[in-house]
């Protein structure tokens, strides 16, 4: 009976496995066939041999390599700035005692209600004003102000034992040591997370960035693949399938080597030991 | 002494950020140069920017001054920027092509967001439906630019085949009953019977092409809705017909149109003259078996159609309104640059004095010996001059959730669009 139910189990984990995975499939399979092959039907399902057509079609139409390194050059910066700021800020919320305390993580919280297409005017207005617009860090510095990643790192903070924080005060380290050496090597698994976080978050981030970003070398890889798709009336799904495949390559990866750090981050705070 | 320290730090965290954007931010797409020099920036997607780029290299030649910067970017996105620049007033390109339908909404939010090109536009050069698109409230906002008149491309080895004659098929009966001879006789290359025509039945589409060959938009002059009235309701009547007879193969999506072309499941296509492109991109195979008829007629219906076709803008706040307007002239006026721009991209001029051109008399051999375009110069100006309205596109929404309900539900037409009537006065009255 057991045995019984547990190949239940796994059937329904394969059915949800292969519902899950087989988009991604026919993407990356997509990217080696010609538009006709995925429009007939049924599709084409197997590897074929248009990969190197594609691909010539695809870099005759969008600058990928300079979009690629854009992409690639916004979302580590933002990720590092993004790890020092949140991880400053959560250890200062959980940890210090101040006035005003509850009421700036209030706001911060408070922050999240905001929904971002409001911003997008005023911010843009304020771009104009600093003269910042059409560069990389119009898009990096106003989504460092992000209340999701304090929240995140606060919730990992709480949790930290304040045994530990003494000891090292009381051996003589400064506050700023205490947090590099001792704080942040202990909440690796919640870093991990954040790094996942942000990092996807800024990869896959497609309205500020075109909205600010005017100039085509400038573009990411999000907005190219939208000039990809560009001509409504006729479309080459098997270019478009290609580059969606490029674009997220380095997201996969992203994720298969903190996968580990990811899970563990996300539970943090949510046990009380 | 603490305190010191952390001022320090804090201080030079701050100028290191100073520094970065320092070199980052290169400023705003900044107009002017050297001399005399004079840089547009240009926004457009695909076959529109490669027109406009082939109007430039020729506009340049007698306008060395004159440096363009082209940023390619979808329909989509243009909107997007288009939205938040309009609102800042910023930051927006100096010559910008938009739709056609939804040019209207723009210049009703932001009346002064476009040029004035009232005294560049020779309303009597241009197709009379373009005209009163770019046209709103006393003032033209952009140049017409491509058009797509509507006719029926058909499949003549199907035809032929089940033994019907295109000249038979003069109203949407007699289409119906030809959709059934050929269902009955006709296989596509993977074995299915063939339908008719693709229909959309969560869409205006086939009701609003019928509707249109009366004459009538979905709002007439003064913005009433034009639902209950008797022509619109004939058409939804004749296009409900057409669905129930099972004559339409079902499609939901762009992509499931262009299956039907590259499948071979259909023998008929009614469809904007920019289909030409599709086809032949993306049915190789069919060369030489398609050719296009004018659409069936309904009894009292005296006009065509079209569907889709662009306009070519000018920010209000260009720092060089001549220059850009001068430009804008030229790309939209040179016969020559007019009809290469259909043969290569398949973008319709709307400028009449272009269909002198060669090329449309001279036919495509992909759609068989006579000349397929014939048909579409017709068509074109026999498209009614509907006044055009900031609520059309939102009134198309509600319409296609109708046409659903009486399609797919079966719901009954007369209450449905006398429910809808109501809808649409209480809202946009």
């Amino acid at each position: 009976m057991k045995r019984f139910n547990k190949a239940i189990v796994y059937v329904i984990l394969g059915v949800a496995a292969f519902l899950s995975l087989f988009p991604f499939y026919f993407m990356f399979v997509s990217g080696t066939n010609t538009n006709n092959q995925i429009l007939s039907v049924p599709p084409k399902f197997t590897i074929g041999t248009e990969l190197i057509k594609n691909f010539e079609i695809l870099i005759g139409k969008v600058d990928l390599m300079s979009a690629t390194w854009n992409t690639l050059f916004i979302s580590t910066v933002y990720t590092i700035l993004a790890l020092l700021l949140f991880s400053a800020a959560g250890y200062a919320l959980a940890k210090f005692q101040f006035k005003g305390k509850g009421l700036i993580f209030g706001c911060v919280m408070g922050s999240m209600m905001i929904p971002s297409l409001v911003m997008y005017v005023p911010l843009f207005e304020m771009m104009i004003d600093i003269n910042m617009t059409d560069s990389a860090w119009a898009v990096i510095l106003p989504m460092l102000a992000n209340a999701f990643g304090i929240f995140l790192m606060r919730q990992n903070m709480m949790n930290f034992p304040t045994a530990l924080l003494e000891a090292g005060r009381i051996d003589g380290l400064g506050e700023f040591s205490l947090f590099f050496r001792v704080v942040l090597p202990n909440i690796k698994p919640a870093l991990g997370a954040l790094v996942i976080y942000m990092f996807t978050s800024m990869w896959n981030n497609f309205m500020w960035p075109l909205i600010i970003l005017g100039s085509e070398e400038k573009y990411t890889l999000p907005i190219a693949l939208a000039v990809l798709d560009g001509n409504p009336t006729n479309k080459n799904y098997a270019v478009i399938l290609l580059a969606t495949a490029i674009a997220t390559l380095p997201i996969l990866i992203i994720f298969l080597v903190f996968q580990k750090q990811f899970v563990a981050g996300v539970m943090g705070g949510a046990v009380k030991e | 002494m603490k305190k010191k320290r952390l001022m320090a730090s804090l201080l030079a965290g701050v100028m290191s950020l100073g520094l970065l954007t320092g070199c980052g931010g290169k400023g705003g797409p900044e107009n002017g140069g050297k001399d005399g020099e004079v840089e547009l920036t240009v926004w457009a997607w695909d076959v529109a920017l490669m027109q406009l780029q082939d109007a430039a290299a020729e506009y340049q030649k007698t306008h060395p001054e004159v440096k363009f910067v082209f940023e390619e970017m979808g329909t989509e996105q243009i909107y997007n920027k288009l939205s938040t620049s309009l609102a800042t007033g910023n930051g927006i390109a100096d010559v910008i092509a938009v739709e056609g339908e939804v040019l209207v909404g723009y210049a009703d939010k932001f009346p002064q967001g476009f040029l004035d090109v009232t005294d560049a536009v020779d309303a009597d050069q241009f197709l009379p439906s373009k005209m009163s698109e770019v046209s709103y409230k006393d003032k033209v906002h952009a140049f017409p630019w491509d058009a797509g008149p509507v006719a029926m491309f058909y499949r003549t080895d199907y035809f032929e085949q089940a033994g019907v004659q295109a000249e038979d098929i003069q109203t949407w009966d007699d289409l119906i009953e030809a959709g059934k001879k050929i269902e009955a006789v006709c296989k596509t290359p993977a074995g299915d019977p063939v339908k008719m025509l693709p229909v959309r039945p969560n869409k205006p589409g086939l009701y609003a092409m019928i509707r249109n060959q009366f004459g009538i938009s979905t709002f007439d002059e003064n913005g009433k809705p034009l639902i209950n009235d008797e022509r619109s309701l004939k058409a939804m009547h004749m296009a409900d017909k057409i669905y129930d007879s099972g004559i339409g193969l079902n499609y939901n999506g762009w992509d499931e149109y262009e299956q039907t072309v590259v499948n071979e499941s259909v023998a008929c296509i009614p469809e904007a003259i920019w289909m030409i492109g599709t086809i032949k991109d993306k049915g190789p195979e069919t060369a030489g078996k398609w050719a296009a008829m004018d659409l069936p007629s309904i009894d009292g219906g005296t006009y065509s159609c079209s569907n889709g076709g662009s306009d070519l803008a000018i920010n209000g706040k260009t720092k060089h309104p001549d220059v850009a307007k001068d430009f804008c002239k030229f790309a939209m006026t040179d016969p020559k640059l007019q009809s290469s721009g259909f043969e290569k991209y398949g973008l319709y001029p709307s400028y009449i004095p272009s269909y002198e051109e060669e090329i449309f008399s001279k036919g495509d051999p992909f759609f068989g010996e006579g000349n397929v375009y014939e048909i579409f110069i017709e068509n074109g100006q026999k498209v009614a001059n509907t006044p055009a309205n900031v609520n059309n596109n939102e009134a198309n929404d509600y319409i296609g959730t109708a046409v659903s309900d009486i399609m797919l539900n079966g719901a009954d037409v007369d209450t449905v669009f006398e429910n809808l009537q109501k809808e649409l006065e209480t809202k946009f009255n």
